[in-house]
This record gives structure tokens, sequence and C-alpha cells, in this order.
């Protein structure tokens, strides 16, 4: 360190932040609560249940009285003290599609998930057919092998995987499911033990303003689920889990995890196959610029338009090159019909959707919402709905 | 169960780390207002899983949660407060602080982000590198060649500058 004396001095900071009184005052109340509501929390929760079914009194009165946060923690354990995880899992979802994509209308489609631990780290893939992800030593990266199209990030913290992460984390699934106790999105658990099993049944409600219901049931937490958990109660290991959205007052599966493996060998990840053109995700939405004092249904329009002779000078200004090359095949020519007022909905803060119908060249009349950002150049840019 | 005993050594290293960890949001969020708002949050977080945590990593779990916080709120964007929320910190107080964060981060900018990430946590933070290893997770080993690295491009960077 002595070394670099002289560079440290230059990179210490002159004026030290100061920690007002109302804001030490703020944190001391808040280690408070949390350790009241550490106790009360699943008094609450288990009220909650039995007031709600009387069939459930049984269950929550377990007969070595762990509470669900206990068994989750214990089940946390478990997977600690295991090396490499391989998981399939059925998700009602397109295959090349985001992973955050979940809907109750789409078909399964098996996800075969591997998890490598080393000392220090996890390591983890992700293959559903069409899009397959990884975290390496090098980073994360994602890929659609059809289009030879790839994005990476050499932080290996980028989240591309969203509610998935819990899944390449296994011990996440139910790390995730412990936050939730708090209480905070308003989950209700049940939990009760039976023929040497935990039974767990996770219902949440939907997060997100659904004022316009477009977002409504397309992801996980845009959704009102009910999520259930088989636990071996000898192990700890958790031997199959379940998600299913509440589409008009039914349920519908949406996940299902049906085999889990925990593997003491080694692990082969998903490899990266060559011919993929790589583009850094930080870099993809702030190296388009986009149109200066457009509002997002000019945006849009001006897009659309440019569609007819294919003219990059615009749409490469609002869709990444390579992702317009994907495109192009199905959008040159095509002419633009009508626009609908542009809205927001679910869980998605900084998207907006502008409803469009659009006449491609095969005739066929496209009627669907782009979904456009600004980036941090503060220009409205494409991200989807194509 | 946690013991009272762990209960009040982990409210002692909030206490104690209070200041590096609002010193660390306010170098990444600019604002001292959010930079509150995240180490609360990181607060509530990190005590409702105290359950597994060992005692010995807790402050670098408090340091990873913040870090999360961080990332999460400049990745949304929503960086821009109500007029309502400004709070004991006014504009006068904050500008000396935003104009030493601006320096060093012009300073460090030239440097690949994974350099320039533990060198801020190392220097601007104070962490240990087996914090830092922790809190990236990334090999203790990475982390000071990452260091050196960066502080050996560093050295070259200030010299052609100074040179030129």
């Amino acid at each position: 360190m002595d070394d670099y004396k002289d560079i440290i001095d230059l990179l210490t900071p002159r004026r030290e932040v100061k920690v007002s009184s109302s804001f030490r005052e703020r944190i001391r109340e808040t280690v408070r609560k949390r350790k009241r509501s550490k106790i009360l929390k699943k008094y609450i929760l288990t009220g909650v249940a039995l007031s709600a079914a009387a069939l459930f009194m049984v269950i929550l009165l377990i007969p070595d009285g762990l509470s669900a946060a206990q068994l989750l923690s214990k089940t946390i354990d478990s997977f600690l003290g295991t090396p490499n995880v391989e998981l399939q899992v059925d998700i009602r979802t397109l295959p090349r599609d985001n992973f955050i994509l979940v809907d109750p209308e789409e078909e399964f489609v098996t996800h075969h998930i591997k998890t490598r631990r080393t000392d220090s780290t996890t390591y983890w893939s992700i293959d559903k057919g069409g899009r397959t992800a990884v975290k390496n030593s090098e980073g994360v990266f994602v890929w659609i092998k059809e289009y030879n199209i790839g994005w990476y990030s050499s932080n290996r913290n980028t989240d591309v995987l969203d509610y998935l992460s819990v899944f390449v984390n296994p011990e996440k699934t139910l790390e995730r499911e412990l936050e939730l106790t708090s209480g905070k999105y308003g989950a209700k658990y049940e939990l009760k033990k039976e023929k040497g099993r935990y039974f767990l049944t996770v219902r949440s409600q939907k997060e997100g303003d659904f004022s316009n219901p477009y977002m409504l049931n397309k992801s996980i937490v845009e959704a009102q689920t009910v999520r259930r958990y088989v636990i071996n109660a000898d192990n700890n290991h958790l031997e199959s889990a379940s998600v299913a959205m509440l589409v008009n007052g039914e349920e519908r599966e949406v996940i299902r995890i049906t085999d889990v493996k925990y593997l003491h060998g080694d692990i082969e990840l998903a490899s990266i196959p060559s011919g993929i053109r790589f583009q850094e995700m930080d870099q993809l939405y702030d190296n388009l610029s986009g149109f200066t004092g457009m509002d997002e249904k000019e945006t849009a329009s001006v897009l659309f338009n440019a569609f007819k002779d294919w003219d990059t000078s615009v749409i490469y200004r609002l869709v990444s090159p390579d992702m317009a090359e994907i495109l192009r095949k199905d959008y040159e020519g095509a002419t633009l019909l009508s626009m609908g007022t542009p809205f927001r909905s679910g869980n998605q803060k900084d998207l907006t959707f502008v409803p469009y119908s659009l006449k491609l060249k095969n005739n066929y009349i496209k009627n669907f919402n782009l979904a456009i950002t600004k980036n941090s150049k503060g220009v409205w840019i494409v991200t989807g709905g194509l | 169960m946690i013991s009272r005993f762990r209960r009040k050594n982990t409210d002692k290293i909030i206490e104690e780390n209070l200041q590096g960890l609002l010193r660390f949001a306010f170098f990444r969020l600019r604002s001292m207002q959010m930079a509150e708002d995240a180490v609360n949050e990181a607060v509530v977080r990190s005590l409702d899983n105290i359950n597994h945590i060992s005692e010995r990593n807790f402050k670098a779990y408090l340091y990873k949660t913040l870090h999360h916080i961080c990332i999460d709120t400049l990745r949304s964007g929503n960086l821009t407060l109500p007029l309502e929320s400004v709070g004991e910190y006014g504009c006068q107080e904050e500008e000396p602080l935003l104009e030493e964060a601006e320096r060093i981060d012009n300073l460090l900018d030239k440097l690949p982000q994974r350099m320039s990430e533990v060198i801020k946590m190392k220097v601007v933070d104070g962490l240990s590198f087996v914090e830092i290893s922790l809190l990236s997770d990334t090999p203790v080993s990475t982390v000071k060649s990452r260091f050196k690295s960066g502080m050996d491009k560093l050295r070259e960077l200030i010299k052609t500058l100074s040179d030129g």
C-alpha cells in the first residue's frame, strides 16, 4: 500500500460525510423495530393464516415447532453444504424470449439449470432452448444461438434472470421466501408436516399499477401467485416446487420444478458457442442516440415510418443495429396504419407502451404495443414490442 | 434463535459502520437523502436475514446489500427527489461532497470498471481486501491483483497527463 501513497492521497476524499443526528436516530429506530418484528412476525403471519382457514391450525403448530422462517433457514443451510445442484424446471414462456416472461397463456418450456460452486463464488447456466445464459468467471453472458446474437456484462452481479434467479441459486428460492416473511409484499404462509416432508405454501399479491392491465400476469411479480415447496424433513433438501398464477380466480400452474439433483462431483455448465456477436449489456441502450426533444409517441412514429424504406439512419438510433437487422425480414416495407395513446402498466416503472397498428409487407396487420424507455442520455429508445 | 449477545454485537457493527455505509452510498448515488434511504434499507434487509449470516461476515453482508441497493437504484434511473424530501442536508452542504465524489470518479473513470470499483472500495470506502472479496463474490487474490493493476494503470495515466 505504501507504494501507492501518492495515488491514495489523491483518491482519499477531502471532505467527510456527516451522519446527522436524525439519521442516526432513524437507524436506531429501524433496528429496534426489526428486533420487535422478528419476534412478532411469525405470530402475526400465523394469525392471518389461522383466521383465513381453521384447517391450518394443525399445519402451523407442527410437532417440532419450526416456524416457516426457521424451516427456510434450515433448507438454505442444506444447499450451502452442497457443492453443485442440477434442476429441471418447466415454465410457461416462449423459448427465445427474456427470462422475465412467464405467461399462463403460453406452453411449458423446459429449462435446464445448473449451479456450480467454488470456495468463493457460485457459477450457473440456464438453457431454455432458444435462449441461454451463463455466469462464469468472466461475467454474465446471454445469447440466442439461432440469431448468433448475445449480450454480456463483466459485472457478475448483473441480473438477467429476474425472478428465475431464485432457481439458478437454489438456496435463493427459499431465501427470497424468507425475505418475504417480513410481510412486505403481503404474502401469507402455510406450513404443514406430513409423512417426513414439510409442505410450504406461499400466497402473494401482484406488484405494480394495473390500471391498464396489459402487463398483468406477464411475470411472477406482476401476478397473484401461489408458490408451493416440498422439503424433505430429514435432510432439508428441496424436493419439488411449483408456482401457479391466479387467473380469473382459478390457479394455473406456470412453473414446476420436475427434478432436483444434489451433486458432489463436478458439473459442466452450458458452454458459449462460437460465432456469437456479443454486445456489452450496459452500453446496449446507452449507445443509441435517439432523437432529442421527441416524446414517446413521436419517437414510435418516426421508427415505424422508417420501416417502409428501411432507413437505418433513423432505425439504428432507436433500436440496436444487430437486433434491427434480425427484425428486418419481418418489418422492412411495413406501413403505419394507426397509433394509440401511450400507457404504463405493471411493475415496469420506466417502461412506456405505445399501441400501434402496422401493415407488414405480406399484408398481415400487426396490432401490438411498442415498449420504449429513456436511456441515460434522456432520449426515448426502443426495448421491445416488435 | 438469535442470541441476545449476537444482537448486541450486530447493533454495534451497524453503529460503528454508519458513516462508512453512508459514504459508500453517497459516493454512488450522489444524493444524501437517497443514500440515507439506501443505508436504512440495507440495515432492514440484513437484520431480516440475520439467521443465516455469521457475525464475522455481518459487516461485509451490510455493504454487499447496500451495494445491490445502490445498483438497483442507479439502474431504475429513479434518482429524482420530490421537493418535500429535502432533509437536514441542504444543497449547500451537499455541494462540496458532490464535487469530491465527481473529482474521485473522474480519476477512476479512466480505468476498467472491475479495477475502479475495487480501488474505490479499498481507498474511498476503507474496506479490507477480504471484505471486498466477500462483497463482490470474487477471490481475494483477484481483488488484490485488480487493485494492484488498477493502481499501476492509474499512476501511468496520471503521469501521462502531467507530462502532456
